[in-house]
């Protein structure tokens, strides 16, 4: 486009050149031919002017010719040295011969002149003219005048060349500013067209960049939607939640694969409306859930029923709904819409974690009467208080000592024999537990009553051998061996306490808390039987204890 | 004090409670009391057994709820059915009782015997004015 413009620029400029100088050729060719035409013209009329003057001469010297009046030819030949352009003349006579002459210093007249053309030199003119009376030739004159002196006629010529020069100067200047106009002209028609072309350029790149800017735009709105999109799917799936859309005037349910599975559904599940859902609801929370979605159609409130739901299979499940109803410009509700999660596993967590308090409130009231019961009893038994407080503190150690043992195996399956080493322990050495105690006897586990009661029993039974029996003295020791009746199928453990080296035993005067508990307590825990012997080398206390839940083998 | 002795004195009761030494317990109180303990249970079907037992003339029984896992409906059933009165003890308190059985007169553990005491003349007073 540039070169173009160039190439348009420089052939209308080199155009208006030519222009400009051919019109000054042209001009300087008029002006030369014009002068020459003046030369010519103003040579002729010089020579006319000469010829008419030598005519005249011839005139006026005809009379003093005819009368060989030499003096007056002689006075009219010198009125002509007047005329400064006259450089000589004279008058002959018939033979040719000078009569009168006149020449200016520098010049003369011929001696001898004859009649001919006149002859023009380069500057002056030279007439000869011939004088003649009716017809009868008298002689001639001579006239010789300069022409234009050279100097003046340059001065002629250089002024009119100069207007010439300048005319074409003139014309040159005002067409190569023509041409320049024109370039200009040219150039700047060029230039707005080009103008026009980059706004135009402009306005359409401007229109491509905000429709560009407009589509991007979109295009960001769209990735974001669809980014947000699947945020929300990602988060839905990962929070496991299910999303449903209600159309409320027809019941229409739209609803997700985590959804429909919430209900134990298959993602392929006949589910079109939301009544179709109703009968997976288990049939004591349908009610429940139809009032809590009505409530929220009709107040335009939100929707959250947390149900259980019967899958076809039969299995059943805790769900939360939540939702919120979608009402339209004239404050109805359209549609509702809302999450669905499945809450089974909290549901069954907050049973169990009710389930362990009502547990653990029950154990604790169990044990405050336990508690109550081993203080009423004590007061029974003893005569002053040192005696009781001594007695009764003894006691709630062994009864703590056994829960001890039973929060360490989380009050399942206490081990037999842990239970009577726990117990005998305060009574034992740490030296004298291997040679004092012997405990012998398969594996067996014991419920958290029956360890709390064997371990009362043996904790009574350990206190009298301490007091009157084998752990009254150095040497005594004590022998827990147990069995099963039979070690192929088991149905009966016989367990047998023995006291060995305590000094003679004599039957107590009365029975006390101790003796009862084990006898009465003991057989009634167990549904078994109980023989408390005093015998006199050492008391012996057999138990005969049907295995059950309460004791059995460990595994 | 009186009248309340005389009336629960020699009434034959049955005791329903798994925990050995809490029934050992209501045995002497209620023998404080002057009552004559025929039955003590601590399972379901030893309980049973005693509530069946048309020959032990039984004026009453109280009844420990939860009998090591247990319910103890079966012998409170079985008791109301032959016109027994029966007071339930429990370490659940009121609310963990059977709908059904909400109407019997209840002690949550631990007690103390004048509570004990109370409870029994009310129960038993109101099943005489039956």
């Amino acid at each position: 486009m540039i070169s173009a413009l160039r190439q348009t620029f420089s052939r209308s400029a080199r155009f208006a050149t030519l222009a400009a100088v051919a019109a000054a050729v042209g001009l300087l060719v008029v002006g030369l031919s014009m002068a020459m035409f003046n030369e010519n013209l103003s040579r002729s009329e010089k020579l006319r002017d000469v010829t008419v003057q030598a005519d005249i001469l011839s005139g006026s010297v005809t009379a003093a010719l005819a009368f060989d009046d030499s003096k007056l030819a002689q006075e009219y030949v010198d009125a002509l040295g007047a005329n400064r352009d006259v450089e000589a003349a004279g008058v002959y006579d018939l033979n040719g011969k000078l009569v009168a002459g006149y020449a200016r210093p520098g010049s003369s007249a011929p001696a001898v002149n004859r009649v001919g053309p006149p002859s023009l030199a380069n500057d002056h003119i030279v007439v000869s003219r011939p004088i003649a009376q009716s017809g009868t030739a008298l002689g001639s004159v001579y006239l010789r005048t300069v022409s234009e002196p050279f100097a003046r006629r340059a001065m002629r010529y250089a002024g009119i060349g100069l207007l010439i020069v300048m005319a074409a100067l003139l014309v040159a200047v005002l067409g190569a500013s023509n041409a320049s106009l024109a370039v200009a002209h040219r150039k700047l028609k060029v230039e707005m067209e080009e103008r026009a072309r980059t706004e135009e350029a402009l306005r359409v790149s401007r229109e491509l960049e905000a429709a560009a800017k407009m589509e991007a735009a979109a295009e960001r709105s769209r990735t974001a939607l669809r980014q947000s999109e699947q945020q929300l799917e990602f988060a839905l799936d990962a929070g496991r939640l299910g999303s449903w859309t209600v159309d409320v005037a027809s019941g229409r349910l739209t609803a997700s694969e985590y959804f429909l599975a919430n209900y134990g559904l298959a993602p392929d599940a006949q589910v079109r409306t939301i009544s179709d859902l109703d009968q997976y609801i288990h049939p004591e929370d349908r009610d429940r859930q139809r009032r809590a979605r009505r409530n929220a159609i009709r107040g335009g409130a939100d929707f959250e029923a947390e149900y259980r739901t019967i899958s076809p299979e039969g299995d059943v499940r805790w769900i939360l709904i939540r939702g919120h109803a979608g009402k339209d410009n004239d404050g109805r509700v359209r549609r509702m819409a809302g999450v669905s999660l499945d809450i089974t596993g909290r549901k069954e967590a907050e049973e169990r974690q009710r389930l362990l308090l009502d547990e653990l409130n029950h154990r604790v009231k169990n044990t405050l009467a336990t508690v109550q019961s081993i203080a009423v009893q004590t007061r029974r038994d003893t005569l002053d208080a040192a005696a009781f407080e001594r007695a009764f503190l003894a006691r709630l150690a062994a009864l703590s000592r056994v829960h001890d043992l039973l929060s360490h195996v989380s009050w399942v399956g206490a081990s037999l024999a842990d239970v009577v080493r726990q117990t005998l322990a305060p009574h034992l050495l740490s030296g004298e537990r291997s040679s004092r105690l012997v405990l012998e006897g398969p594996d067996l586990a014991l419920g958290p009553n029956a360890a709390v009661t064997l371990a009362m029993a043996f904790h009574e039974l350990a206190t009298n051998a301490a007091k009157y029996g084998a752990y009254s003295v150095e040497t005594g020791r004590v022998e827990v061996r147990w069995q099963a009746d039979d070690p192929k199928s088991p149905s009966l453990i016989e367990i047998n306490w023995r006291e060995l080296g305590g000094p003679r035993v004599e039957p107590p005067t009365r029975r006390g808390f101790g003796t009862r508990f084990v006898e009465r307590g003991l057989a009634r825990e167990f549904d078994g039987e109980v023989q408390l012997e005093f015998a006199p080398g050492g008391v012996r206390c057999q138990m005969r204890i049907p295995l059950s839940a309460k004791l059995r083998m460990a595994a | 004090m009186m009248t309340q002795a005389a009336s629960l004195h020699g009434l034959r009761l049955l005791v329903v409670e798994d925990e050995t030494l809490v029934a050992m317990m209501l045995e002497v109180m209620l023998e404080g009391f002057g009552c004559d303990v025929v039955g003590v249970a601590g399972t379901v079907k030893r309980g049973l057994a005693y509530a069946s037992d048309e020959s032990l003339n039984l004026d009453g029984a109280i009844l420990d709820v939860n009998l090591g896992g247990e319910e103890v409906y079966p012998i409170a059933q079985r008791l109301t059915d032959r016109g027994v009165p029966i007071v339930f003890c429990t370490g659940y308190g009121l609310k963990g009782l059977s709908p059904s059985f909400a109407h019997i007169p209840t002690l949550a553990k631990p007690y103390l015997a004048e509570d004990l005491e109370g409870l029994l003349l009310s129960a038993l007073a109101s099943h005489r004015s039956h």
